[in-house]
């Protein structure tokens, strides 16, 4: 597909998302229609992170970092609620940081376990601490305060569709952000990092910084969203934020092609917020039948929804996983010509780190 | 002559395994030089030692009079030592073009917030880095696969691919594992004249290499390790006719080819 056809089916999805609130009178349909894009953008953020090598599995907790700060702003500052936007994603960023330069030292491997304690660890956090409010929750978020357009008119945030877009505002500067990276050099770098971290490095690509710098965009990022969320939601609770949010956004990108760094999320997110809706009449049943439906999907297609239909080839999760177990220069598959068969070989993968 | 690169003592032990054992040698400027041995002698643990992959348990590694022990990978690299991997290894979602280009980042000069906004700097510097790397491309001979990606390329052309990326990162010292292993005659032959121009160029050559034609064809010197240990060093005729290395290492089939 080239680059002027995408540009023009993402406009038409842009007007199309622009046009729907005013055309649905259901606030249900508008409600769905946010949480879908919320979860996308939360899975380009994962996507994000994957394209240079790691699998970030911290992401909600970073979501609720950001909803958290804004939810602490709101409700406990005369700052104005605006200013908790920006104060969030410092925030999370600031973070995020401090994370990363512990949990990047080790390998990518032990990264995954490394996120994964984060996001065990953010909700506790919320939860355990009379600060944060606890279980309870943080409630009574107030709205962003209204954007006066002169002559008394204002845009006011209290309907479903007046929230739905300033989403869409702050994802559309989200994506437009993701998509300048991508295209620069640090993209590239990424890109190469995600592809092969040894030969990467052949390069005089630093993975340690790399890293941290896509840990932290993709950490800010989210919290963008958390921001959204607090404004939107008026409540917070530390269960929102747990690790298996985190899941879920990997299953997002996943489901709709990790390949696809903008697409993919959009359309696993939409699948996977609808299809447990639609799956209400199945009662208590649901997540067990919206499970075993999202392990089909995945066996059948690893590559997603996308990579079936488009042919792209990514490295799909297993590979990926197993990309990131590999010695120096191993062959991708197969292709055993001539390699040295001795004790060296596997002696080096203990040593190495 | 003066010395690019240098070892002494250097030791790597796995667990009970060393792999290598007290190896000291000297890369002099502007040669080519072949590392061989046997299956198992260690050579591909003294590559990755000589590239920061691995940390040697002792001995030292010196690059033009700077230590590099315990520097990491990366780091080798800017300091301009490229490494060639043993299997064809490129960035396989990256046309042939962009693999090179990527050799480049270690020069780039344009901040991070230019190259985002597009500025006319960064977009010079980029377009500058894409003519650098298309004329890299052109004189490896890949000139009329420059938008394929890596893995519609046959094995020949992807190793050239490797070492066209690795040039691009500007190295003093080349480092290129097994350069011809699998390669049709032809191939090797477009390679071995490759490396050739590379040294020409005044890039010193370091190779690791079974193939023994190539090695007596190509190399000013070799050294020989078998067990981790230098058991023979001096030019390939010498070498070659040298009994313990015979002995220890080619055996009949591959002396009589060579």
């Amino acid at each position: 597909m080239s680059s002027r056809v995408k540009w023009a089916i993402a406009i038409l999805l842009f007007a199309l998302a622009v046009a729907l609130p005013q055309l649905i009178s259901s606030a249900y349909i508008v409600r769905l229609m946010i949480l879908t894009l919320m979860n996308a953008m939360m899975a380009m953020a994962f996507v994000m992170g994957l394209r240079a090598g790691l699998l970030n599995i911290s992401l909600a907790g970073f979501w609720g970092i950001g909803a958290y700060t804004t939810g602490m702003i709101a409700t406990k500052t005369d700052l104005p609620v605006w200013s908790a936007l920006p104060i969030s994603v410092v925030v999370a960023v600031a973070v995020s940081i401090i994370v990363g330069l512990i949990l990047l030292r080790g390998s990518a491997l032990s990264f995954i376990i490394g996120s994964l304690v984060v996001a065990f660890i953010v909700p506790l956090v919320f939860g355990t601490f009379d600060f944060f409010e606890g279980y309870v929750g943080i409630i009574g978020i107030s709205p962003p305060e209204a954007i006066p357009l002169g002559s008394g008119a204002a845009i006011r945030f209290a309907s479903e569709p007046s929230f739905f877009y300033l989403l869409l505002a702050l994802s559309v500067a989200v994506m437009l952000v993701f998509l300048a990276l991508y295209r620069s050099w640090a993209g590239r770098a990424w890109l190469a990092l995600g592809l092969s971290p040894d030969l990467a490095q052949t390069v005089a690509i630093n993975p340690y910084r790399y890293r941290l710098a896509v840990f932290a965009v993709s950490s800010g990022a989210v919290a963008v969203l958390g921001f959204f969320f607090a404004v939107y939601s008026s409540v917070l609770q530390p269960s929102v934020f747990d690790a298996f949010k985190s899941i879920y956004i990997q299953m997002y990108a996943v489901l709709g092609g990790i390949a696809f760094p903008f697409a993919g999320p959009l359309l696993g997110a939409a699948v996977l917020t609808i299809l447990p809706e639609a799956l209400r009449l199945v009662g208590d049943f649901e997540p067990i039948v919206t499970g075993a439906l999202i392990i089909v999907i995945v066996v059948l297609m690893p590559q997603g929804i996308l990579g079936l239909l488009s042919g792209r080839r990514a490295k799909d999760m297993t590979e990926f996983m197993v990309a990131l177990g590999r010695k120096p220069g191993a062959p991708a598959r197969g292709d055993e010509t001539a390699a040295e068969v001795d004790g060296e070989a596997e002696a080096q993968d203990e040593t190495r780190r | 002559m003066s010395t690019i690169f240098e070892a002494q003592g250097l030791t790597k032990s796995f667990g009970g395994l060393t792999a290598v054992n007290d190896l000291s040698f000297s890369v002099e400027e502007s040669e080519i030089l072949g590392l061989i041995g046997p299956n198992g002698a260690g050579k591909s643990t003294v590559f990755s030692m000589m590239s920061g992959f691995v940390r040697p348990t002792s001995g030292e590694l010196v690059f033009e009079g700077r230590s590099i022990v315990g520097m990491p990978a990366y780091a080798v690299t800017g300091l301009g030592i490229g490494r060639v991997f043993q299997h064809s290894v490129s960035f396989n979602n990256l046309s042939v073009t962009e693999n090179v280009v990527v050799g480049f980042l270690k020069e780039r000069r344009a901040h991070i917030l230019g190259s985002i906004a597009r500025t006319r700097k960064a977009r010079m510097e980029e377009r500058a880095f894409r003519e650098r790397a298309d004329e890299i491309i052109d004189m490896i001979g890949l000139g009329s696969v420059k938008d394929e990606l890596p893995v519609n390329l046959p094995h020949g052309h992807q190793r050239l691919l490797s070492v066209a990326t690795a040039l691009a990162t500007g190295p003093r010292l080349l480092l290129l594992d097994e350069p011809v292993t699998g390669m049709n005659p032809s191939e090797t032959k477009h390679m071995v004249g490759l490396i050739r121009r590379i040294r020409d160029d005044g890039i010193t050559v370091v190779l690791v290499e079974h193939h023994m034609k190539v090695v007596v064809d190509l190399c000013d010197r070799v050294v020989v390790l078998n067990y981790g240990r230098k058991i023979a060093e001096g030019t390939p005729r010498v070498v070659v006719d040298d009994p313990v290395v015979c002995e220890a290492y080619l055996g009949k089939r591959a002396f009589d080819a060579a």
